[in-house]
């Protein structure tokens, strides 16, 4: 008896380890700063009298009295993109945005100072558009309108 | 009858009696030796690159080798059945190994737990050359809006018996 449970045993020994087995594998992710757009000056069309001729604010490559700026934080070195508005979506509105109290703007540009975020983490962008020719009877006063830029990885 | 004719008939029974005192038969003793079974890591789970604040991003399985699923091979006795233990939900937990700011690694707390571990089955085949390759795929949970920016691994074992 003695002899069968020692047998018993050896072959629960032996098959043991034949019946399982085991791999390790690992998991792995990179995590990269946030994308994060923060507007430094608004696009400035200034002062123009009714009937004035359209107006271009050319987007630039350093901040000035008209262009609109903004800096973008991320990931050094991690290329990005940038969208502005498509035409025909901002206006400049004043008082009840009658058909005499709008301006539109159109013809957005963009330029960044780096398609890609610097190694301390930031870059500049300048936004520059065209507003219409205003009317001979555009309404006097301040217009404004606003206008979204976006930025991708 | 007297005493002694019982006495002859006694041993003249005894000498026709051939009682039966042994008898055989034979058995075999069987045992079949199959192959063990072995796993081996073939590629690892990779999250690849997600920003702070990403949402929980899941690798599928699939079937095939690509550059996110974890796979093995298993290799192990032609045509044989094999079942596959992956790790439980709250036991796996990515890391950080290097951060990209320099800064102090955030303790293990901090880390990004991988859940849900997926296969296409827990039973499987190995086929007639006694191989099978397996796909895993998991959860990884959303990342902190300030999660350290950095690399991050986690370990996680996959069993497999017959």
């Amino acid at each position: 008896m003695k002899k069968l449970v020692l047998l018993l045993a050896i072959i629960s020994m032996n098959t043991h380890s034949a019946m399982a087995a085991s791999a390790t594998a690992k998991a792995k992710q990179i995590v990269i700063a946030a994308l994060n757009i923060t507007k430094v000056s608004d696009l400035e069309f200034g002062e123009a009298p009714q009937g004035d001729v359209a107006k271009t604010v050319a987007a630039g490559t350093s901040e000035n009295t008209e262009n609109a700026s903004f800096l973008i934080s991320g990931e050094p070195g991690k290329s990005i993109s940038v969208t502005v508005p498509l035409d025909g979506v901002v206006k400049m509105v004043t008082g009840s945005a009658g058909p005499d109290e709008q301006i539109s703007v159109n013809n957005f540009s963009a330029n960044l100072t780096s398609t890609s975020i610097g190694a301390n983490g930031n870059t500049d962008l300048f936004v520059g558009a065209t507003r219409d020719a205003l009317s001979a009877t555009q309404v006097a006063g301040s217009y404004e309108g606003d206008f979204t830029v976006t930025v991708v990885y | 009858m007297s005493a002694m004719k019982y006495l002859v008939l006694l041993f003249v029974a005894l000498a026709i009696y051939k009682p039966v005192k042994a008898a055989s038969a034979s058995a075999k003793c069987l045992q079949t030796v199959i192959s063990q079974i072995a796993i081996f890591k073939v590629s690892d789970l990779n999250f690849g690159e997600s920003v702070q604040g990403d949402a929980a991003k899941t690798i599928a399985p699939d079937t095939v080798e690509n550059q996110s699923n974890a796979s093995f091979i298993i290799q192990g006795e032609k045509n044989k059945s094999f079942q596959i233990l992956l790790p439980a939900d709250n036991t796996v937990r990515m890391v950080q190994v290097t951060n990209l700011n320099g800064g102090a690694k955030l303790p293990i707390v901090d880390g990004i737990p991988v859940n849900s571990f997926t296969t296409n089955s827990k039973v499987d085949l190995l086929d007639s050359q006694g191989q099978k390759t397996i796909f895993v795929g998991a959860t990884r949970s959303q990342l902190l809006p300030l999660q350290n920016i950095g690399s991050y691994e986690g370990s996680f074992t996959v069993d497999v018996i017959y």
